[in-house]
């Protein structure tokens, strides 16, 4: 019998401020957790800091809360030492794209099957409403002194521009399409990015509820096909997709900007070197045969014959 | 003939040196010599002086380094001008005719403070200042064997017998090196030849090249000067001996030990380290696969421990290996295996700081930051290996501890033991266990990663058959955030406590050794690389009619305290010693620390070169006769 | 309008999430003392309706019990609880809320 998305509601009492964004993202997870049947053993989310950070908590799937900004490369480490599992991250815009943008970078360039769900909601909430790296320069939610004087980074843009093999955007009170991208997301093999809008509705005035309904719309509404379907066709679907991302200003798009699911992973790149790798990652190796090591002297020696001098 | 010798050869970084040294090594290990060799560089990658510094013995693996020396073999001139004033009276040196005029004004690339130095040396000595008459004034005053020798008269005799591809060029520099000293200490060209066949294992016709080379010149330094300083045949009978570095032997311990994740951001001097276990990714034993090991180059060492802590959290046993500005880098990510109870290895190779510092240069300056990186309080282990067979065992008991105790482990290492090259008998490894720790396998359920019934908490593998929360929050049993002052107090005492386990299950004899006579009178005291040079001093001191001992500690968290306060209650106050590659004498701190006992004497050094054992025997020479601290800077 | 319908069956009616007794109409953006007769804007807050936002915006929030709704089973606990369909901004809520994290 197939799993409830109740199944992976957690007993955690959530704090999250009534009516903020993330129970939406929390919701879609817990129905694309459910109707793709995800074995919670199996299944692991990685968290950086701030309101997103909680998020494992809330869900009953192995959870990894972390530090700001580290959230890729724990998963990074969780993915490719056990590659059966199912690895999401989810992490603030602070989180993702400021302290911890190195790593999202790095993330494309590997193309790991891991998928990133981006809270963005262009403030630090949890430290009081300071601008993220997604707030747009001279904005001023209620809580910043003076306007934003950084500009803001587009997050589809960076995630097309580091690699990333599918890049899509959601919006945290369209439960049902946001659920639909982390089920295409988590089934894509390679590194896939969410960035889910969400509205703060403690300190950002400005990106409400009543914001985006007037600007999101729908990519696939508009016949917009994302999926590079033969790899020459790469080069010209991303630079669409590039564009498409600009805009940001009166309309807002949603879904799939991209999809190539060409471009190796790098859990296959591995094991291009070693053959053995997914049928026995780091995780499942055994490394000791009664409580002595697997390399015997013998071994030692083969191994290592290198740097081993027959003397005369 | 001479049971020991000390050897520099020198020249510019990146033209044949390190394949000379090589060479060199297999041939004298071949032929059963104990060999210890230090290299010594700049950070660039190529044309800066460098140099290795080598010790060969026939009676022994030696294990420091130490001046005069007597035989300097020069690729260039600089060499010669850097180094002629290690020689020992009646020493040999080997250099270029061809540099014979070259001067300070015609060095360009060393450094001007050395320069100054000498012009003042020069000035004294009233010699111009050229090769040629600095080679004089050593031959007449300082009775030094001079050995000129045409190179590229050599090389293009070489040329017009054989086809030499212009690509390889610095390595007939290199051969004539070898050559020479071969020839010069009589190493048997059976040797040589075994060695650069070995080398040259792929390309048979380059080994074929250069032991060309390296006849002619070994036959001409022969027949013109005779094998002036000729090596006793070795009294050593190893069957097999292995030539590895710091790096390499911890590389290869790390695969013996069960490594299956490593990580790592380039960084000198440990990099090498995963070069090499990345070589052996696969472990193939007679074409069939034992094993194999992940090493992932990450973007930072943020991303290097927390991506090896991961791996840790799924059950494979995970590390990285960094320098100093790597760790510091990875403090926040410390701090979370600590709250976590993770259990990942930090391997540490010590380079001189802070920041940048000298980055291709020994140091022992972070055993204090070591013990107390991040914010909190968590417990850790802390292992400091002193020479490259120590650095074997501890870098798999160093997973053995991080399983065991279920916290992160560092393995301190430092720059002079990862680039020391050594001959040494191949490791016995049938005394290595694998302990993995408590690990449940069928957490089912009801699995609670922080249990509270134990202070050691059985671990189930993230991707076993239950789910488990971590958090760098204050957790309950689950994993889950809690704030709650009973909670906190329980959780932080479980993790405290876990050092207070391993402090009395490690047998402190483990984490110390006293070498020496029980009845010393005088007691050194020190740590990591120092461990070499302090054990040849005690010989040295002892034909003085000095009795020493040295205490090598070898663990520092947790810290074997009721030993060492033991021990050093044992000796008068004026006479125990510590000797260390830093300022503030860092491991005396932590025996103040741990046990209450300070240590008011102390040899240091903090120039990023090793200590030599005529400068430490001297140093504590003058400690004896009533000086509180002696700062050693001897090295070029 | 037949017969009379008080407010506070209204889908613009909510109150604050940590003060119940404070009761808000978002419509009107200001507080209403206490439920009282319908005005010309009311919007019915139906069983229907409830169900096609939870399917929606994927959560409702219940805040008698400052607990978030995921699907019809937990709904249907609620039912007899305030459900808000949309909650207010609170101006001060940023300059009352600490730093934590």
């Amino acid at each position: 019998m197939a799993r409830k998305p109740s199944d992976y509601q957690s007993d955690i009492w959530n704090d999250w401020c009534p009516g903020c964004g993330d129970f939406g993202i929390v919701a879609a997870m817990y129905r694309a957790f459910s109707e793709l049947d995800l074995p919670p053993e199996k299944t692991v989310i990685v968290s950086g800091i701030g309101c997103s950070g909680k998020t494992p908590h809330f869900v009953k799937v192995n959870g990894v809360h972390t530090l700001h900004g580290r959230a890729i490369p724990f998963a990074t480490g969780i993915k490719l030492a056990n590659p059966e599992l199912t690895v999401i991250v989810n992490g603030g815009d602070g989180d993702l794209l400021g302290i911890g943008v190195g790593h999202f970078v790095a993330l494309g360039r590997r193309n790991i099957d891991l998928t990133i769900i981006l809270h963005n909601n262009t403030v630090y909430g949890l430290t009081k409403g300071q601008a993220s790296p997604t707030l747009r320069r001279g904005l001023r939610p209620k809580a910043l002194p003076k306007p934003n004087i950084q500009d803001a980074v587009n997050p589809v843009s960076l995630a097309l521009a580091s690699g990333f093999t599918f890049v899509a955007r959601g919006y945290s009170m369209m439960t049902e399409h946001l659920k639909e991208l982390i089920k295409e997301a988590i089934q894509h093999k390679g590194a896939a990015l969410i960035d889910v809008l969400q509205p703060c509705v403690t300190y950002d005035n400005i990106h409400t509820v009543e914001y985006y309904k007037k600007r999101v719309y729908k990519l696939e509404d508009t016949g917009w096909n994302p999926k590079v379907e033969k790899i020459e066709e790469k080069e010209e679907k991303i630079v669409k997709a590039w564009m498409k991302s600009q805009e940001y200003d009166d309309k807002i798009p949603i879904g799939v900007f991209y999809q190539d699911p060409h471009t190796p992973s790098f859990e296959e790149r591995i094991k291009e070197r070693i053959p053995s790798y997914l049928e026995t990652p780091p995780a499942r190796q055994k490394i000791e045969r009664e409580g002595k090591t697997i390399i015997d002297s013998e071994a030692f020696r083969k191994i290592f014959s290198y740097y081993i001098v027959e003397t005369e | 003939m001479f049971n020991r010798l000390s050897i520099i050869i020198g020249g510019p970084q990146g033209a044949g040196l390190e394949t000379s040294a090589q060479i060199l090594t297999y041939s004298l290990a071949y032929l059963r010599y104990g060999v210890i060799s230090d290299r010594e560089y700049f950070s660039n990658i190529k044309g800066r002086h460098s140099y290795v510094h080598f010790n060969i013995s026939s009676e022994q693996i030696p294990t420091s380094l130490t001046y005069p020396v007597q035989l300097i073999a020069a690729l260039d001139h600089e060499t010669v001008f850097t180094h002629f004033d290690s020689l020992e009276e009646g020493g040999v040196i080997t250099y270029d005719v061809f540099t014979e005029e070259k001067t300070l004004d015609t060095t360009p690339s060393m450094e001007e403070d050395l320069k100054i130095r000498l012009r003042k040396i020069f000035k004294e000595l009233g010699i111009d200042g050229s090769i040629k008459s600095l080679v004089r004034y050593i031959s007449e005053d300082k009775k030094i064997h001079s050995v000129p020798l045409n190179y590229s008269e050599i090389i293009n005799e070489a040329a017009k017998k054989l086809v030499l591809p212009a690509s390889q060029a610095a390595r007939y520099v290199s051969s004539i090196i070898i050559g020479a000293v071969s020839g010069l200490t009589n190493v048997k060209k059976k040797a040589i030849e075994y060695s650069l066949a070995r080398r040259f294992y792929d390309r048979p016709e380059l080994a074929q090249q250069n032991k060309v080379i390296v006849e002619t010149v070994y036959d001409k330094v022969v027949r013109e000067h005779g094998p002036i300083l000729e090596l006793a045949p070795s009294k050593l009978n190893h069957r097999e001996m292995m030539i590895v570095s710091g790096n390499d032997i911890v590389a290869m311990a790390k695969t013996v030990g069960g490594v299956r994740f490593q990580s790592y951001y380039p960084i000198t001097p440990a990099a090498d380290e995963s070069f090499t276990i990345e070589s052996y990714e696969k472990l193939e034993v007679d074409g069939l696969e034992i094993g194999s090991i992940l090493v992932l180059q990450t973007e930072d060492e943020i991303a290097a421990i927390t991506s090896a802590i991961g791996a840790a959290l799924t059950g494979a046993r995970a590390s990285t290996s960094t320098s100093g500005p790597g760790f510091s880098l990875m403090v926040e990510g410390l701090g979370w295996a600590g709250m976590n109870e993770a259990p990942v290895v930090i391997t540490y190779y010590q380079r001189g700081g802070p920041s940048t510092g000298l980055p291709t240069r020994g140091s022992q300056s972070d055993l204090l930051f070591t013990l107390y990186a991040s914010h909190g309080e968590f417990p850790r282990i802390v292992l400091a290996s002193g020479d490259h067979l120590e650095a074997f065992y501890d870098a798999i008991e160093a997973f053995n501890l991080a399983e065991r105790y279920q916290t992160p482990v560092i393995h301190l290492l430092d720059k002079f033991l990862a680039n020391s090259i050594v001959t040494l008998p191949v490791p016995d490894l049938s005394n290595i266990n694998i302990d993995r720790g408590l690990i449940i396998h069928n957490g089912g359920a009801d699995y609670k990663r922080f249990n509270l019934s134990t202070t050691i908490s059985p671990r189930a593998f993230i991707g076993s058959n239950c789910i488990m929360w971590y958090t760098g929050d204050e957790h309950n049993e689950l994993g889950h955030i809690d704030e709650d002052p009973e909670n906190r107090e329980k959780m932080y005492r479980k993790r405290m406590e876990k050092i207070k386990i391993a402090d009395e299950e490690i047998p402190e004899e483990k984490r110390l050794t006293y070498y020496g006579p029980e009845d010393a009178d005088v007691l050194l005291v020190g740590w990591g690389f120092v461990k070499g040079v302090a054990l040849d001093a005690l010989k040295t001191l002892a034909v003085k009619g000095i009795r020493t001992a040295y205490l090598h500690i070898r663990m520092f968290s947790p810290f074997p305290s009721k030993s060492v306060e033991k021990l050093l209650e044992r000796f008068d106050k004026s006479k125990v010693i510590t000797v260390e590659h830093n300022y503030l004498a860092q491991a005396g701190k932590a025996i103040l620390i741990n046990t209450g006992v300070r240590i008011t004497k102390e040899v240091v050094k903090y120039t990023g070169r090793p200590i030599y054992l005529n400068e430490l025997v001297d140093g504590v020479l003058k400690i004896l006769k009533g000086e509180d601290r002696v700062v050693l800077t001897y090295g070029p | 309008m037949g017969e009379s319908v008080e407010c506070n069956k209204c889908l613009h009616f909510t109150v604050h999430p940590s003060y119940p007794y404070i009761v808000i109409c978002v419509d009107l953006g200001q507080v209403v003392a206490q439920p009282r007769e319908a005005c010309r804007n009311y919007v019915s807050k139906t069983w229907d309706r409830l169900i096609k936002q939870l399917s929606e915006s994927g959560f409702l929030y219940c805040v008698e019990c400052s607990r978030p709704i995921f699907n019809e089973e937990e709904l249907r606990k609620h039912k007899t609880e305030f459900i808000p369909f949309e909650f207010f901004t609170d101006e001060v809520a940023y300059e009352e809320a600490p730093s934590g994290d």
